[in-house]
């Protein structure tokens, strides 16, 4: 079955193919050390958010008030989830998703593919679920309640939960390429 | 004082001292800007950072062990994201203790400068004298 890809191929789907690049060594190296910087970054992000929570004073012009709103685990559900997701779908290996994806003979009938796709496909559920619900606590617990002072931890929770999405994905490109440099670099 | 980074390359004995000053000058200010004002949360920056190099080297280790086997680069690329992490993460958290009033906005910079001169320390002296590509950071 050796058929050339040529610009009209019959086992395609789509009429456009997405754009395949390759990465470098250097670059999948910085991707990953950037994607590994922004999973952290948004995680101080929330804990930034909490630890001002914890730490919120009332304001001083009426000092016996009690703080309106506090960050409590509701605000930490949709941060569970993105971690998971995000642990999901990086973890998964990356070449038996090509083979499913680019319809290859040899690949199709091979059931990692489809377990690789069932799986790809929750983890993108949970992110895709982390930053929703990062979005309805943002809107039902401060925005409606109109607890406008406090409207940094509902922002700081989106913030992390779409950095958490971002991490995600510049991992996903920058691990899109060979796998072997590290062999073409020393052998 | 040559700067060239050929693997091999000896360390000379100056830069040996130069860097050893800069480590104490980072450990200085870490540890001033905790004693400054009795508040020793920022220690844990300067633990971020020598952490920090810690995972690429045990990652490029376990990676190496099995040489000639089919490629997995996993764990290299486990160690870069857990090196990201840590970085970010001694950056970013005298930021969140200065941000909650839970430490001087002056102690989070001088923390941050004394965490940035002990990796950068780390960094120079491994890349000087690591050499070979085995264990970059």
């Amino acid at each position: 079955m050796a058929i050339p890809r040529a610009q009209y191929d019959p086992r395609r789907v789509f009429r456009f193919s997405l754009p395949k690049f390759e990465v470098g060594p250097k670059t999948r190296s910085a991707g990953t050390y950037l994607s590994g910087g922004l999973f952290a970054l948004s995680f101080f992000l929330l804990l930034d958010a909490a630890t001002l929570s914890k730490h919120a004073k009332p304001p001083s012009d009426a000092p016996h008030d009690v703080v309106p709103v506090h960050m409590s685990f509701v605000d930490w559900i949709p941060a569970i989830c993105s971690t998971i997701g995000f642990l999901v779908v990086s973890i998964l290996d990356k070449s038996h998703l090509s083979a499913a994806f680019s319809g290859d003979a040899w690949g199709s009938s091979d059931s990692a593919a489809r377990r690789a796709r069932v799986v790809l496909f929750l983890g993108v559920a949970l992110l895709a679920g982390g930053l929703a619900g990062s979005l309805t606590v943002l809107i039902l617990k401060y925005i409606i309640p109109e607890y406008n002072g406090y409207l940094y931890y509902g922002i700081a929770n989106v913030g992390m939960n779409g950095g958490i999405m971002l991490s995600a994905m510049i991992l996903w490109a920058a691990q899109s390429g060979s796998d072997e440099y590290e062999y073409q670099l020393t052998v | 004082m040559p700067l060239t980074n050929s693997p091999g390359h000896t360390l000379t004995f100056p830069a040996v001292i130069l860097l050893a000053f800069v480590l104490a000058a980072g450990f200085l200010l870490v540890i001033l800007s905790c004693a400054l004002w009795a508040n020793w949360l920022p220690l844990f920056v300067a633990l971020t950072f020598i952490l920090a190099p810690v995972p690429n080297a045990i990652c490029a280790r376990r990676a190496g062990m099995d040489d000639f086997s089919e490629g997995n680069s996993a764990y290299i690329d486990f160690g870069r994201f857990v090196t990201g992490m840590l970085v970010t993460t001694g950056l970013s958290l005298p930021l969140l203790l200065a941000h909650s009033e839970l430490i001087q906005p002056a102690a989070c910079w001088m923390s941050i400068a004394g965490g940035g001169l002990v990796y950068g320390t780390i960094l120079v002296y491994s890349g000087w004298f690591g050499g070979g590509g085995d264990d970059e950071f």
